[in-house]
């Protein structure tokens, strides 16, 4: 008999929990960023393009031309409010939530409190007829995701569950930064090789910002900002907690622990290996010379082909939520 | 507009305080409205924080609602505890009795004390059944009694659920939100626990492990989903109880025993409480098209490789036509009178019974035969004249669809509502639990109508819940 092993759903859950959580403090990011550079003087089409590529980077209007004109307000309710949104703020919350209750079971009773009332203290703050103010919104979504990491860390048992979580934020973060960096570079910058001025100035601290690396960049690289040096810094950094590079350690230490828990290796091992090993002996100077955008869409399909791989080594790959039909589960307890 | 006699009050007798509620009373006296208002307020926020909620179905725009919660508990004292106790054990036992022998040899039908026609002909019989002996002969392990009070001594039993009767969740977090809110209350008075119910329903289900099981009996509960009225109330119990939370696509039979889908692989399962009805539990013996259930549950549990709890067919049990048996059943099975009556029960298929219904509605309360939840019910005397000539022409179209009782005069409970303590209306369930023994926790689930002069006391009707106390001395 097996004595250890959860729920494949439940795993899937946890690992949807970890990611939810974390991108919902990565909107929020695009978003202070945005609002950073609104406060600098400067040309008003670079403050609406801040907009627009936040749009982008949370994978909201991946269209170009959709994103740039965007109102201000219009953004900030996509980023933060809109319900048809998957990747809004309140939909993050909401899914976190929603997930978390399906496993409420298997969360401790800190953990699950603070997912509900984050849920539900945004869910007051989103309703319609509420002030709706950026800067507080901002701080709460970073305190209250924090709130939930850290009861994570703290009350969770280090057992599959937990790892499962963790898996799911280091997957979330790795595609969160690479889709960060493609729309800056990419999208604002097309010409990657051309910088000096002070309006560059200013857009590279916006992505050091978004990225909340600004303070971290320069004590770690001591020198001037520079386009190498940013995609540098937030790709290949064996320091910064939220580097492409470092979280593909965190996977693969997550991964570890989950295996050496279960006594078995999966089979999503090697991709992992793989993609370790590449990341450690890779430098920018090579992803921007095969063209950093192609560099970027590279990890962000090799990242979501392992996240696969995972759910398909513990049995929670397949769509999600396979809740029955609602008519079904409505059926009435006496 | 009612033709209701004065309700028996918990609390106060006459001028005076009834003696289970003398020292509670005397708290209260000392407590402001303000501060007991307070206290109601920092126990909703509790209750929202924690995520206590159901679902009221056709209600999308607050799909999961708080139960209203009423901070002024219902006490018994230990001699009306030691009454309700033997008499709903005495009751859960017969009607185990009378399922096994349905289910069986059919004694009961043969000896002519209930018409075999309403038992195989009834929706709620279930002739897959037939010949089934689940572990320890026990179909009904859990049991919810309805219990009205309308008098000093007079409890009656108002219904049995038999199938998947819910609300023990509100029993134990009731008690866990006024022992945090007014823990110097629990100092001064001896109130006995209700917190090993997790503990004894586990007991219960490691005692019908099914003959497959040759290790420590696993254990797991199979909800619905999320999206169920009741899914708060599956998840709690699967907590106190340290056990999984499934749902149908977790599971999988094969070779007659029932496996889940876990991170290691299959793993089985030998006893399952399901939270599911019968109908959805599995597409290959019941409803096909439930995508709930599991494909294969009822063969390996029809050859001992799982115990389901409860068993498949026990709504035969709990039908509202069989309830008028129940009495009788009792005097078969076990040879003793019933404990806790009956309320008196005119059954509309019966014509004389039916004619005497439809004469006087105005003072009846009629309910559908199968339906529950407080959904397709008449109050007589709550109903405008209009109300009671629509009813009269279903109870006519399908006069075998119902039943007409009295209208009790439920007894009332202070209860805060607003700015003032005023009376409500209140009834109460106790959950039996039956395994190798039969088992009761002192307490239960007590409901209340939070409208005033309300008999309805579901939650899907607005409904509240009090805490529930049964002294120990």
């Amino acid at each position: 008999m097996i004595e250890v092993g959860m729920l494949s759903r439940v795993a899937g859950n946890l690992f949807w929990i970890g990611r939810f959580v974390d991108r919902s403090t990565n909107v929020a990011r695009l978003a202070d960023a945005a609002r950073r550079i609104e406060a600098i003087p400067g040309p008003v089409t670079l403050k609406s393009s801040e907009w627009a590529s936040a749009l982008i980077a949370a994978g909201v209007r991946p269209k170009e031309e959709e994103a740039f004109g965007v109102s201000r307000a219009e953004a900030v309710y996509t980023l933060f409010r809109d319900k048809t949104n998957p990747s809004s703020v309140i939909s993050c919350f909401q899914q976190a939530r929603e997930n978390a209750r399906s496993v409420r079971v298997d969360l401790s009773q800190e953990v699950w409190e603070a997912i509900n009332d984050t849920w539900l203290d945004f869910s007051a703050l989103c309703a319609p007829g509420s002030q709706f103010d950026l800067e507080r919104a901002i701080g709460d979504v970073k305190g209250d995701s924090a709130r939930i990491r850290g009861s994570i860390n703290e009350t969770l048992m280090r057992n599959d569950g937990f790892y499962f979580v963790k898996l799911g934020q280091a997957i979330e973060r790795i595609d969160s930064m690479a889709r960060l960096v493609d729309v800056k570079y990419h999208v604002l910058l097309p010409d990657a090789q051309d910088v000096g001025s002070s309006q560059d100035r200013t857009q590279w601290n916006a992505l050091l910002w978004a990225a909340s690396a600004q303070r971290a960049y320069s004590y770690a690289t001591k020198s001037d900002i520079s386009a190498r040096g940013v995609a540098q810094f937030l790709l290949l950094s064996a320091e910064f907690p939220r580097s492409i590079r470092f979280n593909v350690g965190q996977l693969l230490q997550a991964l570890t622990a989950l295996e050496r828990y279960y006594e078995f290796e999966a089979d999503c091992r090697a991709d992992v290996i793989d993609f370790t090993n590449w990341i450690e002996k890779t430098d920018v100077d090579a992803l921007i010379s095969r063209g950093l955008h192609e560099s970027l869409t590279d990890i962000v399909t090799r990242n979501h082909q392992i996240a696969d791989a995972i759910a398909s080594s513990y049995g929670f790959g397949g769509p999600r939520n396979e809740e029955a039909t609602l008519a079904d589960a409505r059926q009435e307890q006496n | 507009m009612s033709n209701l006699p004065d309700s028996f009050d918990e609390m106060h007798q006459g001028g005076d305080i009834s003696p289970p509620y003398k020292d509670f009373a005397t708290w209260l006296m000392s407590e402001s409205l303000d501060e007991l208002k307070l206290k109601a307020e920092e126990a909703e926020n509790l209750f929202r924080r924690i995520g206590i909620t159901f679902a009221v179905y056709g209600d999308e725009e607050s799909a999961e609602r708080l139960i209203p919660f009423d901070i002024i508990p219902r006490i018994f004292s230990a001699l009306e505890w030691e009454r309700i106790d033997r008499g709903v054990k005495q009751r859960a036992d017969a009607l185990n009795m009378f399922i096994a022998d349905i289910y069986g040899p059919q004694a009961v039908l043969k000896d002519g004390i209930v018409p075999s026609a309403m038992i195989l002909e009834n929706e709620a019989y279930v002739p897959q059944m037939q010949g089934v002996e689940p572990p320890g002969g026990t179909f009904a392990h859990i049991i919810g009694t309805d219990l009205v009070r309308t008098g000093q001594n007079d409890f009656f039993v108002l219904e049995d659920n038999c199938r998947t009767p819910s609300g023990v969740s509100y029993m134990l977090e009731n008690r866990a939100i006024m022992m945090r809110l007014l823990p110097d209350l629990f100092d001064q008075i001896p109130v006995r626990e209700v917190s090993d119910y997790g503990t004894i329903l586990r007991q219960t289900m490691e005692e019908v492990a099914p003959a497959a099981c040759d290790d420590a009996p696993v254990l797991a509960i199979l909800t619905p989903g999320s999206y169920n009225s009741a899914y708060y109330e599956h998840s709690f119990l699967a907590e106190e109880m340290g056990i999984p939370l499934v749902m149908g696509t977790d599971l999988t039979v094969e070779n007659n025993r029932v496996f889940m889908r876990t991170t290691r692989g299959l793993k089985p399962i030998d006893v399952l409480y399901r939270r599911i009805d019968d109908a959805f539990l599995d597409p290959l013996a019941f409803r096909e098209d439930s995508l709930l259930g599991v494909p294969g549950l009822f063969e390996a549990y029809k050859n001992g490789g799982i115990t389901l709890v409860n068993a498949p067919g026990t709504g035969i049990a709990d039908d509202k036509a069989i309830y008028t048996y129940v009495p009788d059943l009792i005097r078969y099975y076990l040879g003793e009178e019933p404990i806790l009556p009956n309320v008196p029960t005119l059954r509309c298929d019966i014509k004389e019974e039916c004619d005497e219904a439809l004469s006087k509605m105005e003072e009846l309360v009629f309910k559908q035969v199968h339906g529950s939840g407080g959904y397709g019910m008449l109050i007589g005397p709550r109903a405008t004249k209009e109300q009671i000539a629509e009813f009269r022409i279903q109870v006519e179209e399908r006069p075998e669809e119902y039943v007409a009782q009295p209208t009790l005069a439920l007894s009332t409970s202070p209860t805060l509502v607003g700015d003032k303590i005023a009376p409500r209306h209140i009834d109460f369930r106790p959950f039996v639990l039956s395994g190798r023994e039969t088992r009761l926790v002192p307490g239960g689930l007590t409901r209340v109508a939070m409208r005033e002069g309300s008999l309805v006391v579901n939650s899907s009707q607005g409904g509240g819940v009090k805490d529930t106390w049964v002294l120990d001395r």
